[in-house]
């Protein structure tokens, strides 16, 4: 009897969070080749995007993704802030770098989260989440909001951050860096841990490049790349910060990056809350946008996010296109799963940290 | 190091060309000869960079136009814009693999060809087959489709019907 079968999984199934179908060619445990189909939930937003005003899309690109939702809102507002040619306040800029470094800390404590789950870790998991859920606290009790923070607008942000917010804020991060430096040393030296993630799943650094990937999985690889620094938006470029980077471009790499940039985001929020200049947070009125093109793009948690717009002088945007990281990132599964063990397919799969609710916007 | 987009593009088209720096310092070029996409791709690859996406537009008489978006890794991004009146190019992605979803992504939802593209098993990987080509983006509600009926309904009306007219409905 032959070893060689096919092994179709998905859209719907327990160790899939989003809906994806695969067709794996497998001999024995070892997976051999693999087929990805997407397309189970388009939900056709960039249409919708070209018959609302420019305004009302703000509301709608919020929505294109969960966990990175103020990173949508944001770079939609800078894609039409570049149509416009609008510099928004500086303390907008400020407060624009807190609220995605807040939703970048939660996305990244969800996902390290839910490896740990997806390889039977649970310790780790319940340790994560409930550090998250100090975050979600910290996202309401700025936004007012746990997911759609609702804050940005073309020309700024429309809610302020009071001096005592910003107090207990910078505390409340604090009071994370010795919680998460645990859950950083259980990681790096639990053998469980270590033994279900490291050469799994590898992507190096050649493939990375030719596919494309971006975010947390194109630095597991060991490519330096992150929007922040390499085309600075919002505050950042104010922002003393590291890259970080790892070689080994399997499951392990990818979630290190991750657990390392949680310290970052932590000192970046710090920063943008101590250095918070006074003044408006916003132009006012909805700016008049002109007849232009424009690109922008920004870091959201799962890697770089990038909208191109071309505006003709009305209220109604001709053309609205987003890109989102996990769009370039799903091709690369292939490689990374080539070889790689049937039980192996969920926390490959986690480490890239997908989002079908973007890439099927 | 970041190339020098001017003098590549130039070597490309084998005359001078002009290179459009935006006011955040993105670099901009119109491509003409839709042919010599492919030698800019190659430029891309060689570098080494990578196609982020590609944008279908508009110009000012409705024929379409598509954006490609380049990256070095490395400073700012560089846009190459091409007319499509025939919504049809050729497929950079065996040069380039970073433009395989970004060509498949426009060839479901805006109906553009991209010639060599490599097929794939079930022909459509972003929208479901229930949707006509080209159409797309539908709505929600038209992707999710279920059959549904009113069955339902229409028993609970004829319920109360029976009820109104003093019958039993308890059934």
């Amino acid at each position: 009897m032959s070893n060689n079968f096919v092994l179709p999984i998905g859209p719907i199934h327990p160790a899939l969070d989003e809906p994806l179908h695969f067709r794996f060619q497998v001999e024995g445990e070892t997976i051999k080749d693999v087929e990805i189909l997407s397309g189970h939930a388009h939900r056709g937003m960039e249409r919708i995007a070209m018959k609302n005003t420019i305004a009302q899309n703000v509301v709608l690109c919020e929505r294109t993704c969960g966990l990175c939702s103020n990173t949508h809102s944001m770079t939609y507002c800078m894609v039409m802030e570049n149509a416009g040619n609008i510099e928004i306040p500086e303390r907008a800029q400020y407060i624009r770098v807190v609220a995605d470094e807040l939703k970048r800390l939660a996305s990244h404590a969800f996902a390290v989260a839910i490896l740990s789950h997806l390889i039977g870790f649970d310790t780790v998991f319940l340790h994560a989440f409930q550090e998250r859920e100090k975050l979600m606290d910290l996202i309401e009790a700025y936004s007012g909001n746990r997911m759609d923070m609702s804050v940005n607008i073309v020309g700024g942000v429309k809610r302020d951050i009071s001096d005592e917010l910003a107090q207990h804020m910078d505390k409340t991060l604090e009071e994370f860096r010795p919680v998460w430096d645990n859950i950083a040393k259980i990681y790096e030296t639990d053998g469980s841990i270590i033994c279900r993630t490291k050469g799994v799943g590898t992507i190096s650094k050649e493939t990375a490049i030719e596919y494309g990937i971006v975010g947390p999985p194109a630095r597991g690889s060991g490519i330096a790349q992150d929007v922040r620094k390499q085309q600075p938006y919002a505050a950042y470029d104010r922002m003393n910060f590291n890259v970080i980077a790892e070689n080994g471009g399997d499951v392990y790499a990818r979630t290190w990056v991750r657990i390392r940039e949680f310290i970052e985001s932590i000192n970046i929020t710090q920063q943008a809350l101590r250095e918070m200049p006074k003044g408006p947070i916003n132009l006012g009125l909805l700016p008049k946008i002109p007849a232009g093109e424009a690109i922008a793009r920004s870091e959201a948690p799962r890697g770089e996010l990038f909208y191109y717009t071309r505006t003709n002088g009305t209220e109604y945007p001709t053309m609205l296109k987003w890109r989102v990281p996990s769009l370039v990132n799903i091709p690369s599964w292939v490689p990374a799963l080539r070889g790689a063990q049937v039980a192996d397919i969920p926390a490959i799969i986690a480490s890239h940290d997908p989002c079908i609710s973007c890439t099927e916007r | 190091m970041y190339p020098d987009l001017k003098k590549e593009i130039s070597r490309i088209m084998g005359h001078e060309c002009e290179i459009i720096e935006d006011k955040n310092g993105n670099f901009w070029y119109h491509l003409e000869d839709n042919a010599k996409m492919k030698d800019i791709a190659a430029f891309i690859a060689s570098y080494p960079g990578r196609c982020m996406t590609i944008s279908p537009t508009y110009d000012e008489n409705k024929s379409m136009e598509i954006v490609y978006h380049f990256d070095f890794y490395e400073g700012t991004m560089f846009c190459v814009e091409v007319k499509v009146p025939e919504k049809k190019m050729e497929s950079i992605t065996p040069i380039l693999r970073s433009a395989n979803w970004p060509e498949r992504e426009l060839t479901e939802t805006w109906e553009m060809t991209f010639e060599g593209l490599e097929s794939i098993r079930w022909e459509r990987f972003l929208i479901t087959q229930g949707v006509e080509k080209g159409v797309v983006y539908a709505s929600l509600s038209e992707t999710l489709n279920t059959n549904a009926s009113d069955i339902l309904w229409d028993r609970i009306k004829a319920y109360r019907e029976q009820e109104e007219k003093g019958g039993d409905s308890n059934e």
